[in-house]
């Protein structure tokens, strides 16, 4: 498990503690100057007289590091300044584990739209691929493969197109799916094949219609 | 519709290679259902070039906007995608705020998302980034570029650089941060010399002609007069050219700097007289309000 060590410097008062994790992540552990730990839930407030240092894992298996002091104020620092501001990222596992539920999902639901393409009764189907998409973007937000379902999801979404879709365009677009859904980390360049192969097939990912005069680029000068 | 009068004319010239105005190639990108429909029925399967200008200004014109769209809705007090619908309808004139306004409400309707829930304010900018990312690779993979870039636009020559996951933010705020810098632009930009020096004949045949126009307010004549007049004041200014002046020069630049070989596709009527004064071959398309239905045009 990755370690995050957060030093708390205090300067009286209480304050927010100010970290955010993961949406996973529920409750950190703080280990304090006799090596008692205590579990608190996100959004907690250090009284001044806790502490430190803040870990998300065991003391044994990150060293110990003296807090740093600040001028003034009341600092919460990370080993790595530059990091502080970037979202944690969550683990590949659990992109594999969420991943493979949804997409597994998806495509089943591709599988069997095919017969019932150009019908009614294919809106049971596309409607799972489209739930499908926004459960996984709401477990897991930021797994790449969604910058490509989202690109199918808008050619279906839009108009309803989905019910101008061939059994054939279904099945091309469920072997894409199913080809990039595979690699965990996907390059941009990945995201853009996939993306270029969807339309291709015939699926507009950016079927959104402006009506703009044509002057609308130019500048007044 | 001219639809005869179009096809007759693409076949005369069915051997030049079709060189996309922005006004064309942009719809083709982003237009309605039927114009989009058009164009592909009046290009088939032809490749289709555009220059690093006029990447430049569907950069400009369009993927900047979204951009600041995206930075408006990423701002902490911004708490919903309908407040910064709001922010953006008080604060920007009509042309910016209707396509940006258009492509986002389509984009938020389609995914379900809401307009008043603080939770969907993240989804909605992850869904205004794709757009963009999305913009960039169909742009690249409709359009082949020509080398042709003789006003020596930086910004011409930027791509959007799309880069890992969750690294959009910085990659959008880099790429306008290097796009609005005119001044190290304009350091490098050879338009004054492009247009008074090696054009010089053709610019001063340009503010000749416009200035013979009995009729200088119809639709069909003011674009070009107007380009005619700010030719006419940088020559007499005798300065170099800014960013903003080059952004109204763009018809004038765009036609002086045609690849040979290939046949102008624009819906500007001053394209009629800059392409037809300095010969080269050039088709105007029916405007896309053309295509739309009666009560929309009202």
């Amino acid at each position: 498990m990755a370690s995050t060590l957060i030093n708390v410097v205090r300067d009286g008062g209480t304050r927010s503690c100010g970290f955010e994790g993961p949406d996973f992540m529920s409750s950190i552990e703080i280990v304090d100057k006799e090596n008692r730990t205590k579990t608190f839930p996100l959004g907690f407030k250090i009284a001044p007289d806790t502490l430190l240092p803040i870990r998300t894992e065991t003391p044994s298996q990150t060293p110990e590091k003296e807090p740093r002091a600040l001028a003034s104020g009341y600092g919460i620092f990370t080993r790595d300044l530059d990091q502080r501001s970037k979202p944690r990222q969550p683990s590949d596992e659990y992109l594999r584990i969420m991943r493979r539920h949804f997409v597994g999902l998806i495509l089943n639901a591709l599988d069997q739209v095919e017969p019932h393409c150009g019908s009614t009764s294919a809106a049971l189907y596309i409607n799972q691929v489209l739930n499908g998409t926004k459960e996984m973007e709401n477990k897991s937000p930021d797994d790449p493969f969604l910058r490509i379902l989202y690109a199918f999801f808008d050619a279906l979404a839009f108009k309803d197109r989905w019910i101008d879709f061939t059994a054939d365009q279904y099945n091309v677009a469920r072997r894409i799916l199913s080809h990039y859904s595979e690699q965990i980390h996907l390059r941009t360049g990945d995201i853009a094949k996939a993306i270029i192969k969807l339309e291709e097939a015939g699926f507009d990912t950016i079927p959104f219609e402006l009506d703009e005069p044509e002057e609308a680029y130019r500048e007044d000068g | 519709m001219n639809q005869k009068r179009l096809t007759g004319k693409m076949d005369k010239d069915n051997k030049l290679k079709p060189f996309l105005d922005t006004s064309v190639a942009r719809p083709v990108l982003v237009g309605t259902s039927l114009y989009r429909q058009h164009l592909k029925d009046c290009f088939g399967d032809s490749s289709l070039y555009v220059s690093p200008f006029i990447q430049m200004e569907f950069t400009r014109g369009f993927i900047c906007h979204l951009l600041d769209f995206y930075f408006l809705l990423d701002i902490p007090t911004i708490e919903t995608i309908g407040d910064a619908f709001t922010l953006w309808s008080d604060r920007f004139s009509s042309r910016e705020l209707k396509s940006v306004l258009q492509m986002i409400s389509q984009l938020i309707d389609a995914r379900g998302l809401s307009f008043s829930d603080p939770k969907d304010k993240e989804k909605g900018l992850k869904a205004v980034s794709q757009i963009v990312e999305r913009l960039v690779i169909k742009w690249n993979n409709t359009f082949k570029l020509v080398g042709q870039n003789s006003t020596r636009c930086q910004r011409a020559l930027l791509s959007l650089k799309i880069g890992k996951v969750l690294s959009n933010r910085e990659n959008f705020r880099d790429f306008l941060t290097t796009f609005n810098d005119l001044k190290s632009c304009s350091k490098q930009c050879k338009a004054y010399q492009f247009l008074f020096a090696d054009n010089a004949q053709n610019v001063k045949a340009l503010v000749k002609h416009a200035s013979t126009f009995s009729n200088r307010t119809s639709a069909e004549n003011s674009g070009f007069i107007r380009i005619a007049k700010k030719l006419e004041r940088i020559l007499q200014k005798g300065q170099d050219i800014s960013c903003k002046e080059c952004g109204s020069l763009g018809d004038a630049i765009i036609a002086l700097d045609g690849p040979p070989g290939m046949r102008l596709e624009h819906t500007d009527y001053s394209f009629d007289h800059l392409c037809n004064l300095i010969g080269y071959p050039h088709q105007r398309h029916p405007s896309q309000m053309a295509f739309l239905p009666n009560t929309a045009k009202m």
